[in-house]
C-alpha cells in the first residue's frame, strides 16, 4: 500500500509538487499522468525516498517513509525512466547486489528471474552489452527480486519491442495480482488505459483530476465521455485547479 | 566553421563560470583558490636564484618525456585524444566540416588546459630551472604542447585512418616506437651516469660503462627531448629565444605530421570514459566465469563475513576495483619499492640505499596523502547514481561507511603490503641503524594508525565531493579541460588540510598515553601511543561520518547527474 498524503516540493521558486494525496490499495495499478514538468517525477522520487518532501508525509505498507525509511524501503521497489546500473557488475552480480541489500541469501529467486525474463543468454554480460529491452528487463529482474509490495514505476515501456512490451504488461498485472500495489507512470496512455484501474493527473505539481477510467473521460469540461487522450488534454490545459 | 565552433567554445566556458559562480559555495571556493594562488604560489612569480641541482632536474624532465612518448607509442592510449564528446559527435559529425577542421577544433580545445597547465607548473616547479617564471610557464607550455602533438599523432598513425591513408604507416610506427625505445635506454644510462658522478651508484662494481650514453651517437637518441627542455635552463634572453625557436621548430614538424592524418571519425567515434573501454576489452572475453577470479572470490569470501545489508555496497566496490585496475601503479610499486629496497642487501647496490629510501618514503608519503585523491571508489564513484543509492534500504550513514569502507580497505592494503614488505626487506640489512626489534615496533605502530588516518582522509575527500560535486571527478568520467588540473590540485589542497586537522587530536592523545606509559619502556610506549591515535583518529572518522550521512541526505540529485 502506498499512501501520499500533502505532498509538497520547491526547486528554488518553482513549485514541483503541491499539497499532493493519494492512496493506493494493494493490488491496484494506478497511473500518474501529466505532461513534461507536471511534477511526476519529481512525485515518484519522494515516494521512492530520492526526494525528500519539504512538507507532508509518505507511508510504504503502513511505514512511514520519512521516519523510518530502511524499514519502508525494504518493500519497495523503484524503476526510473533510465535505468542505471554499475557498468563493471554482470547481470547475475546485480542480482546477486540487490540481494545482499536486501538480505536475500539465496541464488534460487535470481536464477527464477533471469531465467523468466529471457536474461539467460546475458547472464555474464555488462549492461553496455545489452541492448534497451534488456537493460530495462534487468532493472526489473533487480527490483522485482525482493519481492516488493509496492513498486514505482518511471516510463517502464519506453524503449521496449512489442514482445518487451508484452513481457513487461504481463509481469505488472501478474505483480498486481500477488497484492502489489503499483504506480505507473507513462506518456502511453495506451499502456495506462490497459494496465490501470485508476488515474492520477498532474499538471504544475497539483493533482487535478483523479479517479476510474471511465471517471476521467467523463470529467472534461462538456461533461461528454470521450477518449482518454482527449479528456487528458482538456484537463491539463486547464489552470491547475483542485481535484475533480 | 570556425566562427561556430569559436561560439561554441566562448559559450562553453562563459556559461560555466557564470553558471558556477552564481552558486554561493562555488563562488567562495573560486575565491579561496585565487587567494590561494596569490599569498602561496604567487609567490614564486617573483625571479630568485636557481635552487637545486639543475643536472638532475633537466635530467628527470628528460626522462619523463621519454617515458611518456614511449608509452604513447608503445602502449594502447586508454581514451583516443581526438575522441569526440557524445553532443561534439552529434553536431560535428553530421556537419558540412572537412575531417581536418575538426581535428583542428579538438586540438584548440585542448589548449585552455595546456596554458592552464604550463602556469601552474611554472608556478610550483622552479626547483633547479630558470628563475625567471615567464621562461619556465614558456618551456613548460612548447614542452606539453609538443607532448600533446605527439600523442595525438601516435594515435592517428596507430588508430583508423581513412583507407586511402598510405601503407608506409605500419613502417614509420615501427622506426619511432624503436627509436624511442633506443631513447628509453639511453636515458635511463644518462641517468645512471649522472647517479654515479653524485656518488649515489657505484658503477664500476656494477660493471656497465654507462657513460657510453653521453656520448655520439647513443647521445643522438635523446637530442629532441634535450632540446625540447633547453630553454628552461638558457641563461639569458637571447639564448632563450634561440633555444624556444629551435623547440618550436619541433612542435611545427609535430603538428605538420599530424595534420597528415586523416581521422576516421566514425571509428575514432565517441570518447568513452575509462572503465567503458576496460569493460569492452573485457567483454571481448569469452568463457567467462560466474564465480569470477580469484581475487574476486576472495573479495567475496572476505566481504560476507560482514553480515550486514550494507556490506553489499563495499563489496560491489571491491569487485569494481579490481576489473578496474587488478595492476594498478599502487599494486605495482607496492611490490617494486620493497624489491628495490631489498636489492640493496647486494653490496654493489648498497650506495643506492638513501636514494631507494627516498623512493619509499616519497611513496608511501604519496600514498597517505594523495592515495585518498586516486583510491576513489566510494561515493565519487557513485554520486551520479545517487538515485539508486537512495532507494537501498539501508540508512545514509550505512550507505557512506560502505562506501568509505571499499576506499579504506584499498588504500590499506597496498600501504600494509608496502609497510610490511619493506620491512622484511630492511630487517636484517646493515646500513639501516636500526635494531630489527625496534623496526618492527615502528611498523606495527604505523599499521595501527593507519585505518583511522586512511578513514578520516577518505571521509574529507567524499564530504568535497558532496559539497562542491561539480568540482569533484565524479563517476567514470574523467575532469576536462581546465577543470581537470583545477580538480586535482584542489582536492589536494583539502586533503592536506583535512589530514594537518585531524591529526591533531590523535596526536596530543597519543603523547599522553606514551608518556604515562613510558616507564615501561620506549617499545610499550610506541605500541600504546599508536593503539590510541589509532582509535582517536577512527573515533573522528566516526563524527565525520554522522556529518557526512547528514550531506549525503541534503546533496541535490541534479548536482551529481547532470539532470
Amino acid at each position: 500500500m502506498i499512501d501520499a498524503s500533502h505532498l509538497a516540493k520547491r526547486f528554488g521558486s518553482i513549485k514541483a509538487v503541491d499539497d499532493l494525496s493519494f492512496r493506493i490499495e494493494p493490488g491496484e495499478i494506478v497511473g500518474l499522468l501529466g505532461r513534461n514538468g507536471a511534477g511526476k517525477t519529481t512525485t515518484l522520487h519522494m515516494l521512492a525516498g530520492i526526494a525528500r518532501p519539504d512538507s507532508g508525509r509518505v507511508s510504504v505498507c503502513g511505514i512511514d517513509l520519512l521516519e523510518q525509511p530502511k524499514t519502508a524501503k525494504a518493500c519497495l521497489g523503484f524503476i526510473a525512466d533510465e535505468p542505471e546500473f554499475f557498468e563493471y557488475l554482470t547481470v547475475e552480480e546485480h542480482l546477486k547486489f540487490s540481494g545482499m541489500l536486501y538480505g536475500i541469501q539465496d541464488t534460487a529467486t535470481a536464477d527464477a528471474l533471469i531465467s523468466r525474463l529471457g536474461l539467460e543468454e546475458k547472464r555474464r554480460a555488462y549492461p553496455e552489452e545489452l541492448s534497451r529491452g534488456m537493460r530495462q528487463k534487468l532493472a526489473l529482474a533487480c527490483v522485482l527480486h525482493h519481492d516488493p509490495k509496492a513498486i514505482l514505476l518511471d516510463e517502464p515501456l519506453t524503449g521496449l519491442d512489442p514482445a518487451g512490451m508484452r513481457d513487461m504488461k504481463d509481469t505488472i498485472l501478474a505483480r498486481a495480482r500477488d497484492g502489489a500495489a503499483i504506480l505507473l507512470s507513462s506518456h502511453l496512455l495506451f499502456l495506462v488505459e490497459e494496465l490501470c484501474s485508476r488515474l492520477l493527473i498532474l499538471s504544475d505539481g497539483r493533482l487535478v483530476a483523479s479517479g476510474t477510467m471511465q471517471e476521467i473521460r467523463g470529467a472534461a469540461v462538456d461533461g461528454s465521455s470521450r477518449e482518454l487522450e482527449a479528456a487528458f488534454l482538456d484537463i491539463t490545459s486547464r489552470p491547475a485547479a483542485s481535484a475533480t | 566553421m570556425i566562427e561556430a565552433l569559436w561560439f561554441y567554445a566562448r559559450r562553453s566556458a562563459r556559461n560555466r563560470i557564470i553558471k558556477r559562480t552564481r552558486d554561493v559555495r562555488y563562488l567562495a571556493g573560486m575565491v579561496l583558490v585565487l587567494a590561494y594562488l596569490y599569498f602561496v604560489l604567487g609567490r614564486s612569480l617573483r625571479p630568485g636564484p636557481p635552487s637545486g641541482s639543475q643536472g638532475f632536474i633537466a635530467l628527470g624532465l628528460m626522462l619523463l618525456l621519454v617515458i611518456s612518448s614511449f608509452f604513447n607509442w608503445w602502449t594502447e592510449q586508454t581514451d583516443h585524444p581526438l575522441a569526440l564528446s557524445k553532443p561534439q559527435a552529434q553536431f560535428l559529425i553530421p556537419a558540412p566540416l572537412a575531417s581536418r577542421q575538426v581535428m583542428l577544433f579538438k586540438l584548440l580545445m585542448s589548449l585552455p588546459t595546456l596554458v592552464w597547465g604550463a602556469i601552474v607548473m611554472g608556478f610550483v616547479f622552479r626547483s633547479g630551472l630558470s628563475p625567471h617564471p615567464a621562461q619556465r610557464i614558456l618551456t613548460v607550455f612548447v614542452i606539453v604542447v609538443a607532448l600533446q602533438l605527439q600523442r595525438v599523432g601516435a594515435a592517428l598513425a596507430r588508430a583508423p585512418l581513412r583507407p586511402t591513408s598510405g601503407s608506409a604507416r605500419p613502417i614509420i610506427v615501427a622506426i619511432v616506437r624503436i627509436w624511442l625505445a633506443a631513447a628509453a635506454v639511453v636515458a635511463v644510462a644518462q641517468a645512471a651516469s649522472v647517479a654515479a658522478e653524485n656518488g649515489v651508484l657505484d658503477l664500476e662494481k656494477v660493471g656497465i660503462p654507462f657513460a657510453v650514453a653521453n656520448q655520439l651517437p647513443w647521445s643522438l637518441a635523446v637530442w629532441p627531448f634535450r632540446v625540447l627542455i633547453a630553454p628552461a635552463y638558457a641563461p639569458t634572453l637571447p639564448a632563450f629565444a634561440s633555444s624556444i625557436a629551435v623547440a618550436l621548430v619541433i612542435v611545427a614538424i609535430e603538428l605538420a605530421l599530424v595534420f597528415q592524418g586523416d581521422p576516421d571519425w566514425d571509428r575514432i567515434g565517441i570518447a568513452r570514459t575509462r572503465e567503458e573501454r576496460l569493460s569492452a576489452r573485457r567483454a571481448k572475453k569469452k568463457n567467462r566465469s560466474s564465480e569470477g577470479s580469484l581475487g574476486e572470490r576472495y573479495i567475496t569470501s572476505l566481504v560476507s563475513l560482514v553480515k550486514r545489508p550494507a556490506a553489499a555496497i563495499t563489496w560491489k566496490n571491491l569487485i569494481a576495483s579490481s576489473r578496474l585496475q587488478p595492476l594498478g601503479p599502487g599494486v605495482v610499486m607496492a611490490i617494486g619499492v620493497p624489491i628495490l629496497l631489498a636489492a640493496t642487501l647486494i653490496p654493489a647496490f648498497q650506495p643506492m640505499i638513501s636514494f631507494v629510501l627516498g623512493i619509499a618514503g616519497a611513496w608511501a608519503g604519496l600514498l597517505l596523502f594523495a592515495g585518498p585523491m586516486f583510491v576513489r571508489n566510494d561515493l565519487r564513484f557513485d554520486l551520479p547514481r545517487l538515485r539508486l543509492l537512495r532507494t537501498y534500504p539501508l540508512t545514509s550513514r550505512e550507505i557512506c561507511a560502505a562506501e568509505i569502507a571499499a576506499s579504506v580497505s584499498m588504500l590499506l592494503f597496498q600501504q600494509l603490503v608496502l609497510l610490511t614488505l619493506s620491512t622484511a626487506a630492511l630487517l636484517f640489512n646493515p646500513v639501516i641503524p636500526v635494531a630489527p626489534g625496534r623496526m618492527l615496533v615502528y611498523a606495527l605502530a604505523v599499521a595501527c594508525v593507519l585505518p583511522g588516518l586512511n578513514a578520516i582522509s577518505i571521509s574529507g575527500q567524499n564530504i568535497f565531493a558532496l559539497v562542491l560535486p561539480k568540482w569533484a571527478s565524479l563517476g567514470t568520467k574523467r575532469p576536462t579541460r581546465t577543470t581537470n588540473p583545477g580538480q586535482y590540485y584542489f582536492s589536494l589542497l583539502v586533503a592536506m588540510v583535512v589530514f594537518v586537522v585531524s591529526i591533531i587530536f590523535p596526536a596530543i592523545a597519543a603523547a599522553v598515553v606514551a608518556i604515562l606509559v613510558s616507564p615501561l619502556g620506549a617499545s610499550v610506549a610506541i605500541i600504546s601511543g599508536a593503539i590510541v591515535a589509532g582509535a582517536a583518529a577512527l573515533g573522528e572518522a566516526a563524527l565525520v561520518l554522522r556529518w557526512m550521512a547528514k550531506l549525503f541526505d541534503r546533496v541535490d540529485i541534479a548536482s551529481v547527474t547532470g539532470d
